[in-house]
């Protein structure tokens, strides 16, 4: 215990770079941007640096909302191995559904981007919001969300179809 | 960035254009049945992600689970399910308990018993029973019976559900099938509401047909049009008495517009001009067959068959086929029987010519093809 809260202390005054990939600099706390399994591996092997991490692939809008949640659950334990506590509980806790209020094109980036730094938690979150969006939702109506293009031939979704009118019996 | 690109272009996306496969998974791990069923019907991609997903909440949510356990020996998903109808029985017995005995000697186990009716009018009418068959029926096994074969009518619906998803048809009993095609008549009118809703979203060709019906008519002909332009008048006529179910939609093969194209025409030609049984018969046949029953001794046609359509005026048919010259395609009508067509295949393969059926339940026909004809699909 005493080695894990000095360990944290040390960290806690540490500041790490972020490049989005406009090229603009962030600089956040070390636990904060630990929560990203991909930058502490990445920590872990470049060690003591003062490089800033280019992330190509974040953009700055999506990386401010993901460092405004790694810094809101800065002190939460994640347990990254266990996920079946995680899945079993569908309620998301109000902080979180008020943080996915954002519009659609910004929530794909966040899971997107989530799913790139691999930060397990705020996957499952966004991957949560979405499965909410379309619940309950006609095929038709989840298309027009996602703007998913029908790329069944006239054969296919003939059969699709019929297949649906069996699956429909109760 | 990206952000600006879905602003800019609303243009419609492939499924994995949006997420890769692992985000998809993740997204549809939480959501429930019915949203599968309805991702499932999206697009392609999310046709076949959705598949493992579905199977697995379909076996291991609903009723299907116990089944699952007693099926479940190796849990390789698809194959299991293909196990599980032969375990449906036992699990059902398992929950309702053994079969009770199905006779009874005793008055008050009888099926027919009514503590209403005085005791000794029971008794002589219990005796009548047993003395006409020997023993009576047992009220107690009737119950069973009745909630096993619910338990059991529950079971297998569900676990046709699995089979479709699983792209597989479902092996139903006769009366089975027939129940669901009331069903569904039944359901006719909100079926045709859906789909004239859905009419208006799906792609050109599709969108002038008005009902289901018509549609997978529509596909039958789009795969035999290049055969047998011709013959769509035939199948017009069959379509409203034959259901045709997933499975032979799957079934029919696809058209490959690259295949064989340029002899495409020259099949066209052949298969256009074919010729019936009745341009090999002459006047005087004809006569010899209306005048003469004994002629068409046909132990399965029926009386109101004419006799030109009997099994020995086709053969003679067949027979002159296979000596004219210049004549390649001979067509026997749709009326014949499964027997007679049975029958005419074999005849076609001694005489060395090439037969195929084409069309569907009432409206199967036999086209008999001299040997040079190529068959291609």
């Amino acid at each position: 215990m005493a080695t894990g809260s000095t360990s944290t202390n040390i960290s806690e005054l540490k500041k790490i770079k972020l490049t989005s990939s406009e090229g603009t600099e962030f600089v956040v706390d070390k636990d904060v941007g630990e929560k990203s399994i991909l930058l502490k591996n990445m920590l872990e092997d470049v060690g003591e640096n003062d490089m800033a991490i280019p992330l190509p692939n974040v953009t700055g809008p999506i990386l401010t909302k993901v460092i405004e949640y790694c810094t809101h659950h800065r002190d939460d334990f994640f347990i990254s191995q266990d996920d079946d506590n995680k899945k079993t509980s569908d309620d998301i806790d109000e902080w979180d559904s008020e943080f996915c209020k954002v519009d659609q094109g910004t929530l794909f980036e966040l899971i997107l981007a989530a799913n790139y730094l691999d930060i397990k938690p705020l996957l499952d979150l966004t991957c949560k919001t979405v499965a909410n969006m379309i619940k309950g939702k006609s095929p038709e109506e989840i298309r027009k969300t996602f703007n998913i293009a029908n790329d069944f031939t006239p054969e296919e979704e003939i059969q699709v179809k019929r297949e649906n009118e069996w699956c429909e019996e109760r | 960035m990206t952000e600006n690109i879905i602003k800019k272009t609303p243009s419609l996306k492939r499924a994995l254009q949006l997420f890769p496969v692992e985000i998809w998974n993740e997204i549809i791990s939480n959501t429930d049945i019915y949203t599968l069923f309805a991702l499932r019907q999206t697009c392609s991609t999310l046709h076949r992600i959705t598949k493992t997903p579905l199977l697995e909440q379909l076996i291991q949510t609903g009723p299907l689970y116990d089944v699952y356990l007693a099926a479940d020996l190796v849990s390789v998903l698809p194959e299991v399910i293909y196990r599980m109808p032969k375990y449906i029985d036992t699990v059902i017995k398992q929950q309702l308990g053994e079969e009770p005995l199905k006779w009874t000697d005793n008055v008050y186990e009888w099926e027919n018993y009514d503590e209403k009716v005085e005791n000794y009018l029971m008794i002589e009418d219990f005796r009548r029973e047993v003395g006409r068959k020997g023993k009576a029926k047992s009220r107690i096994h009737l119950d069973w019976t009745k909630r096993f074969n619910e338990e059991k009518r529950i079971l297998r619906r569900e676990l046709a559900k699995c089979y479709c998803v699983a792209g597989k048809f479902f092996p139903f009993s006769r009366d089975e099938n027939r129940e669901w095609k009331k069903r569904r008549s039944e359901q006719g009118k909100s079926n045709d509401l859906w789909n004239e809703n859905e009419k208006s979203n799906v792609s050109k060709s599709s969108s002038k047909l008005r009902s289901s019906k018509k549609q997978s008519n529509s596909l039958l002909k789009n795969t035999t049009n290049r055969k047998q332009p011709q013959m769509q008048s035939v199948k017009k006529q069959i379509s409203d008495d034959s259901w045709n179910f997933s499975h032979e939609i799957r079934n029919t093969p696809k058209p490959r517009p690259n295949l064989g194209k340029g002899l495409e025409e020259f099949h066209k030609q052949i298969l256009t001009s074919f010729i019936s049984p009745d341009y090999f018969f002459s006047p005087e046949d004809l006569n010899t067959a209306r005048r003469n029953k004994s002629f068409c001794e046909d132990e399965y046609s029926d009386d109101n068959r004419p006799p030109v359509l009997s099994t020995s005026m086709m053969v003679l048919a067949l027979r002159r086929f296979s000596k004219s010259q210049g004549k390649r395609v001979l067509k026997f009508p749709p009326e014949l029987t499964a027997y007679q067509r049975k029958v005419l295949h074999h005849q076609a393969v001694n005489h060395g010519l090439k037969s195929l059926s084409f069309g569907e339940g009432g409206g199967r026909f036999l086209v008999v093809l001299k040997g040079d004809v190529e068959i291609f699909n």
